[in-house]
């Protein structure tokens, strides 16, 4: 009874010592157009139609303004008659800090998820059209346009299940 | 001597400022389609898209096989060539190889989450075998679901539909609708 008044005399936080939340997994196939190539410095003499990428979004509920990303993505040519890439394609990693600001812009959206990676200048804004969706947005700020094959659309990792 | 040096500096400082005011280009693909698409001014616009197959089905109130794993459609929306008033729609592709689904399409306000976003309805006269899709801006629709919600796909495939062209735009300027 001491120790748990003692406890609870220390100043014990629940939210601040809370563990952080699991974090969200969001997954595309894009095409491998100028813009994808300029934000994932892929050389643009390289031959490339689809882009793989899984990125790891997580909120630090600790430290505020700090959460962190993982972007895993694999490029290069399509393999016909399956999902992958010839030779396997190019797999590289990049990560950093994301903030999450206000769409103020015309295209329906929730908010704007800004990544900025470590290494790079180059920031990556995804719109979040609902909890289960993102979609890659330009450096203009408008929704990148896909082909017939393959879109700019991220899906939350088993959204479904 | 020293003014051609002075030219060749001035060349090599304008090359330096071209190349990083450089932006990529997000426009229109060129239609990978045998023949060309519909244009002209009786036409809103061509968008096509491949979506995974079995999650469809229920949606469209059709049964397909098992082994359907994805569909790949072209919707050709329409318009009044003078008020630009949405007319009739042609969807071509998967399930549709026979005969394209024709039919009106109309705009109407809201989705689950947003009441003010603008969706695509496609045969307003017969609500029961309506789709909609969300008109994320010109060029980019998102296929709802029977609730109007948003369709979720997965690591290969999505419920998007992207404008397509006849011809490879040159340009940010050219962005259909801008």
């Amino acid at each position: 009874m001491l120790l748990l008044a003692g406890w609870a005399a220390s100043g014990w936080d629940k939210t601040r010592y809370a563990i952080s939340p699991e974090p969200e997994i969001f997954v595309a196939a894009t095409p491998c157009d100028a813009v994808p190539r300029h934000l994932l410095a892929i050389p643009t003499n390289l031959d490339c139609e689809m882009i793989k990428w899984r990125l790891t979004l997580r909120r630090d509920p600790r430290n505020l303004g700090r959460d962190d990303f993982k972007l895993q993505y694999t490029y290069g040519m399509t393999k016909p008659g399956t999902q992958g890439f010839m030779n396997d394609g190019f797999t590289k990693e990049i990560s950093g800090k994301w903030v999450i600001s206000k769409n103020n812009g015309q295209t329906p959206g929730k908010q704007l998820f800004t990544l900025q990676p470590t290494d790079s200048q180059t920031a990556i804004t995804l719109l979040q059209m609902s909890d289960r969706m993102l979609h890659l947005l330009d450096t203009q700020g408008h929704l990148m346009i896909g082909n017939a094959g393959f879109s700019y659309t991220f899906n939350k990792q088993n959204a479904n299940l | 001597m020293k003014t051609l040096f002075l030219l060749a500096a001035c060349i090599i400082m304008l090359q330096n400022a071209a190349a990083q005011s450089v932006v990529p280009v997000n426009v229109p693909s060129q239609t990978t389609t045998r023949t060309p698409i519909a244009e002209g001014p009786n036409v809103w616009g061509v968008f096509h898209g491949r979506v995974p197959c079995q999650p469809m089905a229920p949606v469209m109130h059709v049964t397909v096989q098992a082994n359907c794993e994805k569909l790949k459609w072209g919707f050709t929306f329409y318009q009044d060539p003078q008020t630009k008033k949405p007319t009739t729609y042609q969807w071509d592709g998967s399930l549709f190889r026979d005969k394209p689904r024709t039919g009106q399409w109309t705009l109407v306000k809201g989705t689950a989450e947003n009441p003010d976003a603008t969706v695509i309805q496609l045969d307003p006269d017969q609500p029961e075998k309506s789709i909609f899709l969300l008109k994320g801006d010109e060029n980019v629709l998102f296929i709802l679901d029977g609730s109007k919600k948003f369709m979720v796909g997965g690591d290969y495939l999505s419920y998007t539909f992207n404008r397509v062209s006849n011809r490879v735009s040159n340009g940010v300027s050219n962005r259909a609708g801008n």
